[in-house]
């Protein structure tokens, strides 16, 4: 017997299952997203903490300051956190995208930070600036990604900092025409001298020769591609 | 954005369907179990086939465990109907003739259908069963069956069917799926729903081949055939969860995917060149509106969800590739790091952790139903590790099967 009222109230509370299902992941998104800007909001913290320190103390700061590095570990958090969002909404979604510019500009914030740091103290950290792009399935670029990840697993004092080439924002363009990049990816930086092309562990080791001894690697997923 | 609203209405249907069957089990949990300490109010004669074609092995099992049922012995009849074997299978069959009520049948091999014809064409009991020669039924088996066909609506009675002796990972998976196969039996036959009566020791009553005629091939599948046309005729099929009849499964990957594809190339092609006229129909209730239209859907359904599955697995191994390629080996220490962003918490993953729930707690319903397994064996994780790798590649060859009308053989 085909009872019809059942049908009905069965769509209703399939309706339901969907409203339920549809709330928690709205949950659990905004949840994530609340983390990350927490995690963005204590590296701009800190990074403001140790500019002040650094104008304070003046040239007293290379003694008391280790501003850089306090930020390398919650940067890569950050960055993984990113990568899994970017993964899961897509590389489309508007609300990952704010972050990610937000994540940018904390790179470039920690990044003159450190400049800042070697011509005070005169000491100098080496540093990669890696310009990916997600558009066209840049597989040398994912490549790319997990080369850097390990190297930073295994040189702690190696400096990182991955862009995304189209996020458009006026502080990566302004970089771009600094370092007057073309659009052949996958792009690094070393010593303001732009690199094309996939760059193995051992190419990059010849280019950066201050790296220091490795410690034991582990990979990470945790550099942007 | 089509493709997401595609696989979001997929997952709306095999929701729905899901649902269907949860609100089913509460409606009807309480008359799910008919008291065993129930008398019958009376024997009716019986008579069992057992059609044999290359048995030797297990043929003296199935007779032995059909000789031990706890029925009035005047009252049951046993037909061995050899299908033309080609071993040692009639002769074992004739050493039962000395058991008044066995009867002997030989035949030239025409397929199962035409042993189990012949069989009903020389009875006279009131009802006619089958028992696949490699299966072996319970003491109590046809006692609980014939109870629900006190009912005079019930014109055939399907039993629990549960695999024997499950010994290799293969076998302990389908072991969970036919505890899973047999709650949804049960809901089916709640809804008068039930488009198949399986061979193991499906019970029949005669009247049921006078009035819609004998078993036909049915592309390899005349217990689903059968139970159809009996649907198209409006003859109720009802399921006797404490008849628990126990069947050996295939060992190996290559027979059961032939198992299978013959079985749903069998459900495909009965359905869209014979029985179309159920799907959607009101007038055949929920076998119409229901059961058969999402037995034929979730083939397309799975098939699409396996594609899915696919394309992340290759994304997966293509990372891992790269990886490999990029920097080497590394393999981690010590405790794998959490994070719970890794945990795709997105819309469509909840209702696929909503679904994949619902399933678990179905084969803990059947294991409760059929007073069968452990809910936590290596049974229940070789179904939830194995099946939905596996299954798709026997659905994709049945469709296929379907659409260029290539039979598949029935052994």
């Amino acid at each position: 017997m085909f009872n019809a009222k059942k049908y009905f109230l069965v769509f209703i509370i399939t309706v339901g299952v969907f409203l339920v299902a549809f709330l928690l992941s709205e949950f659990f998104y905004n949840t994530r997203i609340s983390q990350v800007q927490s995690i963005e909001t204590n590296i701009n913290r800190n990074i403001l903490e140790t500019e002040i320190q650094y104008e304070l103390l003046a040239e007293a700061a290379c003694d008391t300051v280790d501003g850089a590095t306090i930020q390398i570990e919650e940067l890569n958090d950050l960055a993984k956190k990113l990568a899994y969002m970017e993964e899961q909404r897509g590389v489309d979604d508007t609300e990952v995208i704010t972050l990610k510019k937000q994540y940018s500009l904390l790179q470039i914030k920690d990044y003159l930070l450190l400049k800042e740091k070697a011509r005070r103290c005169g000491k100098k950290e080496p540093t990669i600036l890696y310009f990916y792009s997600n558009k066209g399935g840049c597989v040398e670029c994912t490549k790319e990604g997990f080369v850097l990840t390990d190297m930073r697993e295994s040189y702690p004092n190696l400096h990182v900092y991955a862009f995304d080439y189209h996020i458009g924002l006026t502080a990566i363009e302004t970089l771009k025409s600094i370092y007057n990049l073309r659009e052949e990816f996958p792009i690094i930086v070393i010593d303001r001298k732009p690199i094309y092309g996939f760059k193995s562990r051992k190419d990059l080791e010849e280019l950066i020769p201050d790296l220091g001894r490795p410690i034991a690697s582990s990979t990470e997923d945790n550099v942007r591609r | 954005m089509i493709e997401n609203a595609f696989v979001l209405f997929l997952l709306f249907l095999t929701t729905y369907f899901m649902v269907f069957l949860v609100v089913t089990f509460l409606e009807e949990r309480k008359t799910l179990a008919i008291s065993p300490t129930t008398p019958l109010l009376s024997f009716p004669t019986v008579t069992i086939i057992i059609p044999a074609w290359n048995e030797e092995k297990t043929l003296a099992g199935t007779v032995n465990s059909l000789l031990d049922l706890d029925y009035p012995k005047d009252r049951i009849q046993l037909f061995i109907v050899d299908d033309g074997s080609t071993d040692n299978t009639l002769a074992i069959a004739k050493e039962f003739e000395r058991h008044a009520n066995v009867r002997v049948f030989h035949k030239e091999n025409g397929g199962k259908c035409t042993a189990m014809n012949l069989g009903i064409s020389e009875s006279t009991a009131d009802l006619v069963g089958c028992l696949d020669a490699d299966s072996f039924v319970e003491k109590n088996a046809l006692i609980e069956i014939v109870r629900y066909l006190e009912d005079p609506e019930v014109m055939a009675v399907t039993p629990a069917v549960l695999i024997h002796a499950p010994d290799n990972p293969l076998r302990r998976m389908q072991s969970t799926e036919y505890i899973v196969g047999q709650f949804t039996r049960k809901i089916f036959a709640r809804l008068n729903a039930l488009y198949v009566t399986p061979g193991p020791f499906s019970i029949y009553r005669r009247e049921v081949f006078t009035k819609i005629g004998p078993f036909v091939h049915g592309y390899g599948t005349e217990d689903m055939e059968m139970a159809m046309r009996m649907q198209a005729n409006h003859m109720r099929i009802e399921n006797a969860h404490t008849a628990r009849i126990y069947t050996v499964c295939p060992r190996t990957p290559r027979t059961l995917y032939k198992q299978r594809v013959r079985w749903i190339t069998g459900f495909l092609k009965n359905v869209f060149f014979h029985y179309r006229y159920l799907l959607f129909s009101p007038r055949f209730g929920n076998l119409g509106m229901l059961t058969i239209p999402f037995a034929f859907g979730s083939i397309f359904i799975a098939l699409i969800f396996a594609l899915l599955g696919i394309i992340s697995l290759w994304a997966f191994i293509r990372d891992a590739y790269l990886q490999f390629t990029s920097v080497g080996l590394h393999p981690e220490f010590g405790w794998p790091h959490f994070d719970w962003f890794a945990i795709s918490l997105d819309l469509k993953m909840i209702l696929v952790y909503i679904l994949g729930m619902t399933t678990v707690s179905f084969v803990y319903l059947g294991m409760r139903l059929a007073r069968e397994g452990s809910f936590f064996s290596q049974n229940t994780l070789w179904f939830l590790a194995l099946y939905g790798l596996i299954a798709p590649f026997w659905l994709a060859r049945s469709l296929y099967n379907l659409i260029t009308s290539k039979e598949a053989r029935w052994r």
